[in-house]
């Protein structure tokens, strides 16, 4: 009889897929007698309810924060002896709309993300993800929006006692439910160390004596995430009835401008790369958006987030790179009359071609910000110790 | 008669085991050596046993800052806290036994953490600093902050007073470390691992916040904590890299970590597979180099530390004698060393020296004349008397502890044969005595003891072996250089001349963090070259076993690798086959003679 070939992500057809064919009964004993598809199938129903919940909970406490803040304000500006100063504060309060509405961050999103991490770990040249480790990853992406729930700011961090409180069942272990959390939080947010958060997480650890490639997990995540912000995510139905806050708008957009995300073979660099289209008609050049108290084109915010991308591509790359090539994203934005026939289309490449000029010579301190001191510090303090001779 | 080792005034307590009286007492302010110690920021402070790195982190602590300043604990700057990294429960085998299997990083970092929380709140119960009740509006408040940051159940019960709130948050914080380390044991006694239900601390989410918090409600300062983690090299390397990776967190506004330990230090990669970096991420001291560099103000410097520590523990015990007439040296022998000067004065006076001035000749040679002259036909050179205040200093090799450890034996003898237990004075023979004994015990039975350890770490035998060999050898070479006609005699150091090889400087290596060797760094060879190489010097208190001249400068030697692998090997085949002539030079197949400008310069050759 022929040996059955080995199963993997590819063969599989996906992650999710991946784990149910496996089913590998040893990881019974460290979820509950549970194997990793039935923690993960488990996981998921658990946390449904609150998925569906994230917008409506986030708007929930954009409104809960706005009113407390009206609140705040209003009792500061009732101590105003000057009536026109009372009322210029009173109109500045009221300009812009606190409403969050976010765009999709239910389970469609997940499910976006998932297929995006697919698209990434199906292609690694070498060491593919184990069973083990395809279960953190799809966990930690089931969990990582659902801090927004308890609102916007510091989302990432909020999901741990969500996903404790949910989880804990099927995941007792608490050293594999933080690798879980950690993976998810790092996917955007600010550590100690600023935007990189990845940075901070272990290379790898030991999880029941299986390796897991933290950091190679959460840059898939976040990498994945960021793929992930396409038209299906935008909420038609509000923008058609015209519901969407001001400042939400631009949002969803934006996702509704981006047709095409695919990762696809770069044969002229023997590497990938990622391919955008965005689709815009000639009547979507002229609306603004309020951002940041400024009036900005959609189409300038598409510049500025194909440019975050690249960021994030970079970023990303650094701990993916070992097993995957993702060397530049190609732009397309292709614009329609009101005919539908393309008007123009403009296209351009990101990718890391210059000659790295940061640090520059002699730059060291401007260009790292790094805390070593220059030769006349170091000169300077050799004097004072009396370790040199001042012979000036 | 009976001894009262308590009438011993060079007595060696354990810092940890002082009272805030004593240290303040005993302590003699070395900080203006070592400002980086106190100042905010973290410090990794590298040094041989002895060199007084606990007593450093003793006299930082809250109750002796409060003793000293006269201040409350919430106006001190800084809070220390004392946190011993020996024999505590982090050296487990069990621990180690996680290592690649399950979750070692974060349960030895949730260790970790616990274990300091522990000790924080038991520094503060015992600094006194909180009786009278003081602050227990906020100590209680904390409570409740203490309880939210660590994820504890909220307890119903109140305290009277402080100081038993926080020993209700160390009860519950020892709760937590027992069942982690019951988890740990469980998982060695058990095929499978079991999965692990408890709490999991880290630095950045839980100890940063948390003393944070404190800080807040204790001190009026914002005082930064200092956490003083001393003996890190006990760590293994998983703590080193959790350690390191608190480092390069630049929290140190808030924490500054102060971390001593000896030269085996495991790494300096964090968790994330970087490095620390100095002086970006934190000061490095070398406290041996402070005190033992070529440098002559690092010797002054030592000597001065020295001098105030005996001198301060004399006083307390009301013995007021000079230092030099309490450790006298042998008049006779000086007396003797003294015309052999007066000849070589007599020499230079008469054109025949070869020194730059009418004493360098005196200086250099008169000590090694002596020592040559009594290992002549009566063969009695261990009859070299070494005594004197300033010959133990230069014995101690910048090791507070060695002279302590000396002069307490010598103090304990000389009790022994006094008839009324008062010691006035101790006499050179005892002194000589006890270095020698000391010498021997440092060479053979300390490295005896090594050979037979059986622990986990110990280094392998052969090296030890061939560390001894190697001691060995040199030693008998600075011996027989000491002995020969060459214009610098007295020798203690070597460098390497040619490209030194992985096995001898493992050798090397083990010697430095042994103790016998301290590193210190020369001009190169070569004429003109700026760069500098590695200066490996012995331990002068191993100079009475080759009754070798421990005082004031010495030489060094270039010396080729094949040298020392042969020392390694065959230590007494390869003095007996060094030709030493008369000429100044050692054969030059196996020595390469040291560069004459190095020599023959005042300063430029003279080492250590």
């Amino acid at each position: 009889m022929a040996k059955s070939a080995k199963k993997t992500i590819q063969s599989c057809g996906g992650m999710v897929q991946y784990l149910a064919e496996t089913n590998n009964p040893t990881w019974k004993k460290y979820h509950n007698d549970r194997t990793c598809n039935e923690a993960y199938q488990e996981i998921k129903k658990n946390l449904k309810q609150i998925h569906e919940t994230v917008i409506s909970g986030a708007m929930s406490d954009s409104i809960h924060t706005a009113l407390t803040s009206y609140k705040e304000q209003l009792e500061s500006i009732s101590l105003e002896d000057d009536s026109e100063t009372r009322t210029r504060r009173v109109q500045e309060l009221f300009t812009s709309d606190p409403v969050v509405f976010l765009n999709d961050h239910g389970p469609d999103h997940i499910e976006k993300v998932i297929e995006r991490a697919n698209a990434i770990v199906s292609r690694f040249k070498n060491d593919p993800l184990s069973e083990f480790e395809v279960f953190l990853l799809l966990s930690a992406i089931q969990i990582h929006d659902i801090g927004n729930v308890l609102g916007r700011a510091g989302h990432e961090k909020k999901l741990g006692e969500i996903f404790d409180s949910n989880c804990c069942s099927i995941i007792p272990d608490v050293p594999e439910r933080r690798v879980i959390k950690n993976i998810a939080m790092a996917h955007g947010g600010k550590s100690i160390l600023g935007k990189d958060t990845i940075s901070l997480l272990s290379t790898s650890e030991h999880i029941f004596n299986s390796l897991v490639r933290t950091r190679l997990l959460a840059a898939i995540l976040r990498f994945a995430d960021e793929l992930a912000d396409d038209s299906s995510r935008a909420n038609r139905a509000a923008i058609n009835l015209g519901i969407l806050s001001t400042d939400s708008r631009i949002y969803h957009d934006y996702s509704r401008a981006l047709h095409t995300v695919n990762l696809v073979e770069d044969l002229m660099n023997n590497d990938l790369k990622v391919s955008l289209v965005y689709e815009l008609e000639t009547e979507a050049l002229k609306d603004t958006y309020q951002v940041g108290g400024c009036d900005k084109f959609l189409l300038d915010e598409i510049y500025d987030r194909t440019l975050k991308m690249e960021v994030e591509r970079r970023y990303c790359m650094k701990f993916m790179h070992p097993y995957i090539s993702i060397g530049r994203i190609d732009v397309s934005i292709n614009i329609y009359g009101k005919t539908s026939e393309r008007i123009q289309t403009i296209s351009y490449t990101l990718e890391d071609v210059s000659y790295p000029e940061t640090p520059m010579a002699g730059q060291i301190k401007a260009g790292w910000k790094i805390d070593v001191p220059s030769g006349e510090e170091l000169l300077k303090t050799m004097i004072k110790r009396g370790v040199i001779n001042d012979d000036k | 008669m009976m001894i009262n080792e308590n009438s011993n005034p060079f007595r060696i307590t354990t810092p940890e085991d002082l009272t805030a009286d004593e240290t303040v007492s005993l302590f003699v302010d070395v900080f203006t050596d070592f400002s980086q110690i106190v100042d905010p920021g973290h410090v990794i402070l590298k040094g041989p046993r002895g060199v007084g790195k606990s007593m450093m982190f003793r006299y930082l602590q809250a109750d002796c800052q409060c003793l000293k300043t006269g201040k409350s604990i919430s106006d001190l700057p800084f809070i220390a806290i004392y946190i011993p990294l020996k024999n505590t429960n982090f050296s487990l085998a069990e621990l180690r036994r996680l290592e690649n299997k399950h979750a070692s990083t974060v349960l030895n970092e949730h260790l970790m953490v616990s274990h300091i929380l522990i000790r924080v709140l038991d520094n503060l119960i015992s600094s006194n600093g909180f009786d009278n009740n003081a602050q227990y509006d906020e100590i209680k408040a904390f409570y409740r902050d203490f309880e939210d940051i660590l994820g504890l159940m909220q307890q119903e019960s109140t305290a009277d007073n402080s100081n038993d709130y926080l020993r209700l948050m160390l009860k519950q914080v020892k709760k937590v470390y027992n069942e982690t380390i019951s988890y740990i044991k469980r998982c060695s006694f058990s095929s499978e691992i079991p999965p692990y239900t408890g709490k999991l601390y880290d630095y950045i989410d839980y100890l940063v916040p948390l003393l944070e918090s404190l800080s807040n409600t204790v001190s009026n300062q914002k005082a930064t904590f200092y956490l003083l983690l001393d003996d890190a090299h006990f760590l293994s390397e998983t703590q080193t890299r959790i350690l390191n990776s608190w480092v390069a967190t630049r929290t140190s506004r808030r924490i500054s970590l102060k971390i001593s330990t000896q030269y085996n230090y495991k790494t300096y990669y964090t968790t994330n597979g970087a490095t620390i970096d100095t002086p970006h991420d934190y000061v490095e001291i070398d406290i041996a180099t402070v005190y033992t560099e070529g440098q002559k103000t690092s010797k002054a410097t030592y000597y001065r530390r020295i001098s105030d520590i005996v001198r301060k523990r004399m006083d307390i015990y009301g013995i007021s004698t000079p230092l030099e007439d309490f450790f006298p040296c042998d008049e006779k022998q000086e007396q003797k060393i003294k015309e052999i000067e007066k000849w070589y004065i007599q020499q230079f006076d008469e054109g025949k020296g070869h020194g730059s001035n009418r004493t360098d000749d005196a200086r250099r040679y008169a000590r090694p004349d002596f020592i040559k002259g009594l290992s002549g036909k009566s063969k009695s050179s261990s009859t070299y008397s070494y005594s004197g205040f300033d010959q133990l200093v230069n014995i101690s090799s910048g090791v507070v502890r060695y002279f302590l450890q000396q002069a307490h034996t010598m103090y304990a003898k000389a009790q022994a044969l006094s008839e009324n237990g008062t010691v006035e004075y101790i006499d050179p023979s005892i002194q000589s005595a006890v270095v020698r004994e000391e010498a021997n015990r440092f060479l053979f039975n300390e490295l005896e003891a090594l050979e037979q350890a059986g622990h986990d770490e110990a280094y392998p035998k052969e090296d030890i072996k061939r560390l001894s060999n190697l001691i060995q050898g040199l030693g008998g070479l600075f011996r027989k250089v000491l002995l020969s006609d060459r214009s610098e005699r007295r020798v203690f150091s070597i460098a390497i001349s040619d490209t030194p090889t992985e096995d001898v400087l493992r050798i090397l290596d083990i010697g430095l963090q042994l103790g016998y060797f301290h590193r210190s760094t020369i001009g190169r060879k070569e004429s003109g070259s700026i760069g500098r190489t590695r200066l490996y010097v012995l331990n002068r208190r191993l100079a009475p076993i080759w009754n070798l001249d421990p005082n004031g400068f010495a030489g060094y030697l270039f010396i080729k690798n094949q040298v020392l692998k042969d020392a390694i090997q065959q230590p007494f085949r390869t003095i007996r086959e060094t030709a030493v002539e008369n000429n100044d030079c050692i054969q030059l197949s196996l020595f390469d003679m040291a560069s004459p400008v190095a020599i023959e310069g005042a300063d430029e050759n003279e080492a250590n």
